[in-house]
């Protein structure tokens, strides 16, 4: 009889350990797809709830732009985020800059990291601010821009 | 050679069966976030459409010939107690506030302001729209008004291929005549990609 040599089944270990590769690797991706979109929804909605914060009042004064600052700072722990006040002329001057000469007002969190890089989210929407001219009170369209970026 | 086949058949399987497992793991991923982002868009989009209506509810305008500014419903609301809503007048006011509220997403959307006063089927439906038409050699920036019954209204809406993202706000109008009586009617706004076309709501274009 012939004895059995382990060395018969050699062949069949490349295959499984291919397969296993294959197997785990589509697996890992699988999930740090799942984790990365789970991520950018948590960070959409977390972008809403700021925007709310200041948008909810109806009409935006300079006391209630503050008061919400002071909201939704105490309030928001799932990322930092920055809220400016622009107006519609100054809107794309400051999407470029995101320099403070084109905002009428901000808010921000307290941030240990700047924001950069593609974790930024970057939203706007129109709000309406009370502006006093002349003794005469005007409700203008403004826009809110929102931004948030991960912690950690 | 039999154990030799017999291994390669083993092989081809693993490799199979992994293969498989491989495919579906991807394909069930990809899925999933493509299907998130979409909502995902669609729930900014609602709110976007959501502020435009708290924006355009609270805004104010110069009205022609004044040099006070009026709150932007008073405006609609009184034009449409006369019964003069849907004019050109209207159309280039609320136009002048929707430009403003949709700066960002004007290149990409078209969108329409819809004015219902009263609850019943036979209320009238002030519709006024901004949209883009393809005329053969390009896009054409178009608006128009029209007034239609809830019914043909409802009808209209239905009538979009393409997701629309809207939001509506509940407004009363008074009731010429009878300074006791309200009707409670709608302010709606509804977005949409642009280039997707424009259902026809019946009835004739008034304000071109």
């Amino acid at each position: 009889m012939r004895g059995y040599s382990a060395l018969e089944d050699v062949p069949m270990v490349i295959p499984i350990a291919l397969a296993l590769i294959l197997f785990f690797s589509s697996l890992t991706w699988a999930i740090n797809t799942v984790n990365s979109v789970n991520r950018r929804v948590d960070t959409t909605v977390a972008t809403i709830r700021v925007a709310d914060a200041f948008a909810q009042w109806g009409v935006l004064t300079g006391d209630t732009w503050d008061l919400s600052c002071k909201v939704i700072r105490d309030q928001e722990k799932s990322v930092y985020f920055s809220a400016h006040l622009v107006k519609p002329d100054d809107l794309e001057d400051f999407l470029n800059s995101f320099s403070d000469r084109f905002d009428l007002k901000s808010c921000e969190s307290v941030a240990s990291r700047k924001p950069g890089g593609s974790s930024v989210y970057v939203r706007f929407f129109p709000v309406t601010y009370q502006e006093l001219k002349k003794g005469v009170v005007e409700n203008k369209v403004y826009f809110l821009v929102v931004r948030t970026w991960p912690k950690g | 050679m039999a154990k030799g086949v017999a291994t390669l058949m083993d092989t081809v399987f693993l490799l199979l069966i992994s293969g498989v497992a491989s495919a579906i793991l991807f394909y069930s991923a990809a899925n999933y976030g493509k299907t998130l982002e979409q909502q995902s868009s669609a729930l900014l989009l609602d709110y976007y459409a959501r502020q435009a209506v708290r924006v355009m509810s609270t805004a104010t305008i110069l009205r022609p010939g004044c040099d006070t500014p009026d709150y932007l419903l008073a405006y609609l609301k009184e034009k449409a107690y006369f019964g003069g809503l849907a004019d050109r007048d209207t159309l280039e006011t609320i136009g002048g506030v929707m430009s403003e509220i949709m700066l960002p997403l004007r290149s990409a959307y078209d969108y329409a302001v819809a004015i219902r006063v009263g609850s019943s089927d036979d209320s009238n439906v002030y519709l006024f729209a901004w949209y883009r038409e393809y005329t053969g050699g390009g896009f054409e920036e178009k608006d128009a008004c029209y007034v239609v019954n809830q019914s043909s209204y409802m009808g209209w809406l239905a009538e979009f291929r393409s997701p629309t993202y809207s939001y509506s706000v509940p407004v009363r109008f008074r009731v010429k005549g009878d300074p006791d009586y309200y009707v409670v009617g709608r302010l709606q706004m509804i977005i949409w990609p642009a280039g997707a076309g424009f259902p026809d709501p019946g009835g004739t274009d008034l304000c071109n």
